[in-house]
């Protein structure tokens, strides 16, 4: 179930407490790459930070109790990549080291934390990760005992230590298979039975209370590991490395249990090791089985509720989800570059000299750098500046713990809400109050889907916007199984295709430019066509693909159905292997759109032959995902799925009226070099006055033929705006479908006679939906011009119609008088459906610069069985 | 090493306006080779190109100044039916392919067939083999592709978008070929043919016109 994914995103929600958590952060630096090599395609090389950073977003959706979580990654020049992780200041390395201030049952301190271990390494296990990195150091210890693995994606996200140039994870720790294979730089070897390995020195460790080796160095740990191989069994093992404490305590001490938990990690032979889950459930190690299912599904349903009044313990903090935090930490000014640096890590440059170079150009004394080596120092961030910012929530619990179904409640607008987008976005008070609003919201759905439509259109929080989306798109159901059962490896003509676009596809984008990401672009393109085998790949579907991708990297099936749904709502049919049909219609009824908001621009356009063909087509086959960058396209989409599927021709028409001084002042080549090349569009302003076109267009003015039907789509499309017209129920005074050919013939919009009767109030008020209805409470001006002869107009007209006869010379300049005094939204030009004279008198109409202009679909008989036509008085 | 741009200088003589299309399948850096001639620049991950994009450029021979209006166009299969749109009525053709690439060569052929048989008959052809900096993954012959130039009347040069080698000598030559007589000296606008009913030899597709 789509609403179980977005429960497990919260899994852990309330499980921080404040004095324990921290944000950490470790860096380190990846080996550069030449800077002139090209790849097999013949494009640079990726750089190794860029790999890292596309490896290490799988880590982040990572969640187990028993295992640190990372939060985010970050590059920066130099190949330098920036870890941030969950931290906590108790290490099991300083357990061990300050042994004589625990005053508990070591021996149950050593069950507790080897259990942890374990199922840590099941879970990564599980997950088809190794740990590589496993020693004290890197196991923390939380408030209530609990051990957490960190350090444990290093592996993985260096693709096993091949991008950097240090070896990675501490010798003493390592199994001897895994020392061999390091030390022959043989970077295959990911095996979990070395992690297990390395599990059960830190227990020997842990059971001694002291350490390994403390004194050897390098070279002799190294050779004491490779030694260990000549033993013949892991009781031996056991004792050989028993004796090499400094501080021996006796075989016999460690409990039953514990000597056949080490006994079966230390076999010299990896296979004759136990696995982790296979160690957890061996009844002669841990005699006590835990449920440890039950304790999550209970965390599900306790979302705190408001608390009591009398409470006045309020620790907002702790109800962040790390994810959250880091967000916010961000937004109260955290800056990670300056922490980590200003830290006491770096070397000053004076220290980073050598002490002195023989004349043979030998190095003596020079410092090792954490630029040289792996180290796996971890900076703590600061916290002060978010906990002094969150502590104003206390005062407000409103913010902190939105109400939903509170009645009063829901028209009380948050002051900031009224500010420029850009503000908003970066307002810690008001970032605070979305991301619990919508929070809740996504808990809530699919039943509070009507009021997630509701505050999406006020605006939506970043870090949760792919699964907003998902839901405004009307993701639901197992999506995770139905991508899971897709064919995306079978090869397919496509591929060649996909495989050329994918590498130049928003690739100034790190994340993007990954391998992994294009790994993910191409199995969700191949999902796609798969599940859609009458469609097929066009360039640009790329484009669209991407967007998603990159907003649920860490989630292909949500991306997958995200999509999907897209494309059936604004898309349906534009990746037939024959579009001409569907593109030519749509950009008709564009022309047609752009002529009814901005008359003059469309005739200099249509004077000088810029049409839609040559511009549009990449604007609506990827809904402007090959136009913009990423950072437009999310907040132009997040306008955009409120709509219904005509929305995107009101952004075409708002992206032309932001250049039309410049496109009339052009010849046919200015123009289209403008769109070549085009030019700095400013998103809100596009975005503000779409919604206006939207409204003040009617409905009926963009009917599609090939728009989907409601026979076609499982469920309504949805818009906040209107209903969409290509959905709603027909009847005889709606459009009907007409060949292209004779839609190429209009040369405005049509209008529907539903829509006009609406327009015009003649069938009642009460049923009147229309969008430019809504735009002011009292009805918008309409004009009717009726251009038949004055004996045809005095047998019926339409009670609001003029009368302008067509044969009239002077018809079209008192109609264009009646025009400027009545200042209509809407003029209806009415004719006789087989002389067609509408169309010419609309288009005098346009050239004199008429807005709103349309003709009635089916002219004045299509009124006649209604009864609505009358005798116009004199 | 961006062409030499034309001065409004009347002294130049005459001027000419040329359409030029380029065609060739996609990814062997038709927009690479455009963007390298009108702008000097290079973009290594240049997006792929939907439905055409449309730039100019100038250049000066001895007495006359040469303005072409380039229509570059998409290279997948797929936008095939834009193409006749776009070469009908140009005076002027770049055919491009990757000599990394043995299929892209095909591809090219077929473009030149198509363009003698569709074209204008005096069309100027122009095959480019493009990507040359890679010559360490050639896979077509610089011999073979001659040959086939030889004997079809094309012009060809192996060129580098990435370094710029024989981009502008390319267009250059293509300029020197036309003929100047009849180069439609102050034509309103480029002719794009948005009128003619199912363009010959074009499956229907995405956007042929009517």
């Amino acid at each position: 179930m789509f609403r179980t994914k977005i429960l497990l995103c919260y899994r852990y929600v309330s499980k921080i407490g404040m004095d324990t958590v921290r944000l950490g952060c470790m860096t380190f630096v990846t080996t550069a790459v030449p800077h002139d090599k090209c790849g097999s395609n013949g494009l640079p090389v990726t750089p190794n930070s860029v790999k890292v950073l596309g490896l290490a977003q799988e880590l982040i959706s990572l969640r187990h109790e028993n295992v640190c979580r990372y939060i985010d990654f970050k590059t920066t020049k130099h190949n330098r990549i920036f870890a941030v992780s969950e931290y906590y200041t108790t290490t099991l390395h300083k357990m061990i080291k300050n042994h004589e201030t625990f005053h508990r049952d070591w021996n149950s301190v050593c069950v507790n934390v080897s259990m942890g271990v374990f199922k840590g390494l099941s879970y990564l296990h599980e997950q088809g990760l190794v740990h590589h990195c496993l020693e004290p150091k890197s196991i923390y210890i939380t408030k209530e005992d609990n051990p957490k693995l960190g350090n444990f994606g290093l592996h993985h996200i260096t693709d096993g230590g091949s991008l950097v140039d240090c070896p990675i994870g501490n010798p003493k720790y390592h199994a001897p298979e895994h020392v061999l294979h390091i030390y022959s730089k043989d970077l295959a070897i990911a095996n979990i039975k070395s992690d297990v390995w390395s599990s059960a020195i830190v227990i020997l460790e842990l059971i001694n209370k002291s350490f390994l080796w403390e004194d050897k160095g390098l070279q002799t740990i190294v050779s004491k590991i490779l030694e260990l191989t000549s033993c013949q069994s892991a009781q031996s093992v056991l004792e050989v490395l028993q004796a090499n404490f400094q501080k021996q305590s006796f075989l016999d001490d460690i409990s039953q249990s514990m000597r056949c938990l080490l006994e079966s990690c230390l076999s010299p032979i990896p296979e004759n090791r136990l696995m982790p889950a296979e160690i957890l459930n061996d009844k002669n190690i841990f005699k006590t089985t835990q449920n440890d299912n039950s304790e999550n599904i209970k965390s599900l349903f306790s979302f705190k509720s408001l608390p009591a009044e009398t409470d006045m313990q309020i620790q907002p903090i702790e109800d962040l989800d790390l994810q959250e935090l880091w967000h916010l930490w961000k937004l109260a000014g955290g800056d990670l570059l300056s922490s980590v640096f200003n830290s006491d890590t770096t070397t000053p440059s004076v220290r980073m000299l050598p002490f002195f170079i023989t004349n043979l150009g030998g190095v003596h004394g020079l410092q090792y750098s954490p630029e040289d080596l792996f180290d796996a120092h971890i900076t703590v961030l600061p916290m002060e500046a978010i906990e002094n910012r969150l502590a104003t929530a206390v005062d407000n619990p409103d913010m902190f713990y939105p109400l939903l179904e509170n009645k009063t409640n829901v028209d009380k607008e948050h002051a900031t809400s009224k500010l420029p987008l850009l503000i908003r976005e970066n307002d810690f008070e008001y970032q605070v109050y979305r991301l619990a609003l919508f929070r809740r919201l996504l808990i809530g759905y699919p039943y509070l889907h009507d009021l997630l439509w509701k505050e999406a259109r006020i605006d939506i929080p970043v870090l949760l916007r792919g699964l907003i989306w998902a839901g405004l798109l009307n993701v639901q159901g197992d999506v995770e199984e139905e991508y899971m059962h897709i064919d995306k490896d079978t090869p397919k003509l496509a591929d060649r295709q996909i495989a050329v676009d994918v590498p130049r596809c928003h690739q100034y984008n790190a994340i993007l430019s990954s391998p992994v990401a294009h790994e993910k672009l191409k199995r969700v393109l191949k999902a796609w066509l798969f599940s859609h085998p009458h469609l097929s790949y066009w360039q640009g579907l790329d484009s669209l693909c991407a967007v998603f991708v990159h907003l649920n990297f860490n989630d292909e099936p949500t991306a997958y159905k995200s999509m999907s749904h897209f494309i059936d709502k604004y898309l349906y049919n534009f990746f037939l292997k024959d579009n001409s049909a569907i593109i030519q219609e749509y950009l008709v009824v564009f022309a047609h759109l752009v002529s009814f908001h901005d008359p003059l621009l469309s005739c200099h356009m249509n004077e000088i032959g810029f049409i839609p063909d040559l511009y549009a087509i990449p604007w609506f086959l990827t809904m402007f995902a090959h136009v913009f960058p990423l950072h437009k396209i999310v907040h132009l989409w997040d306008t955009l799925l409120l709509g219904n599927s005509s929305f995107p021709l009101c952004i075409g028409v708002a992206i032309l009226q932001q250049v039309r001084e410049q496109l009339l002042l052009s010849d046919f080549n200015e123009c289209i070099l403008l769109f070549s090349d085009l030019p700095e569009v400013n998103i809100d302003n596009v975005v503000q006055k779409s919604i206006q076109i939207f409204c003040h267009t009617p409905k009926s003015s963009t009917f599609r033929v090939h728009a989907q039907h409601e026979s076609n789509s499982q469920q309504r499309t949805m818009s906040y705006y209107s209903d969409d017209y290509n959905v709603s129920p027909q009847n005889e005074l709606s459009l009907k479908p007409i060949p292209l050919a004779d839609l190429k013939e209009e040369v405005c919009c049509r209008i529907s006679a539903d829509d006009l009767i609406q327009l015009t109030e003649l069938g009642g008020i009460v049923n009147s939906k229309t969008p430019a209805k809504n735009s002011k409470s009292v009805k918008p001006r309409i004009a009717v011009i009726d251009i038949r002869q004055p004996d045809e107009f005095a047998h019926g007209a339409i009670p609001e119609g003029k009368n302008f006869p067509y044969s009239s010379s002077k018809s079209v300049e008192s109609c264009l008088q009646y025009i400027n005094q009545l200042k209509p939204k809407v003029v209806v030009v009415v004719g006789n459906c087989t002389s067609r004279f509408d169309r010419p008198f609309a288009s005098k109409l346009l050239k004199a610069g008429t807005k709103g202009v349309c003709v009635l679909f089916g002219g004045i008989e299509i009124l006649k069985p209604v009864g609505i036509l009358t005798i116009p008085s004199l | 090493m961006a062409a030499q741009r034309a001065t409004n200088n009347a002294a130049q003589g005459k001027i000419c306006q040329f359409k030029l299309v380029l065609l060739g399948e996609s990814a062997v850096g038709k927009s690479s080779l455009v963007l390298r001639f009108v702008k000097g620049q290079f973009h290594e991950y240049q997006e792929s190109t939907i439905g055409a994009a449309f730039l100019t450029q100038t250049v000066c021979l001895q007495d006359t100044t040469v303005k072409f209006e380039i229509w570059d166009t998409a290279g997948q299969e797929r936008y095939h039916s834009l193409a006749p749109m776009y070469y009908r009525g140009a005076q002027a053709a770049i055919v491009v392919y990757d000599i990394t690439n043995q299929d892209t060569f095909a591809r090219a052929k077929t473009w030149v067939r198509e363009l003698q048989r569709q074209a204008s008959p005096n069309i100027v052809i122009a095959l480019a083999g493009n990507k040359a900096d890679l010559a360490n993954k050639r896979m077509v012959d610089h011999e073979e592709a001659a040959a086939y130039s030889e004997e079809n009347g094309l012009l060809f040069m192996e060129t580098s978008a990435k370094t710029a080698m024989h981009v502008n000598e390319i267009f250059l030559a293509i300029a020197e070929k036309l003929p100047k007589n009849e180069g439609g000296t102050n034509r309103p606008r480029p002719e794009v043919d948005i009128t003619q009913s199912n363009p010959p030899g074009g499956s229907k597709g995405c956007c042929s016109s009517h």
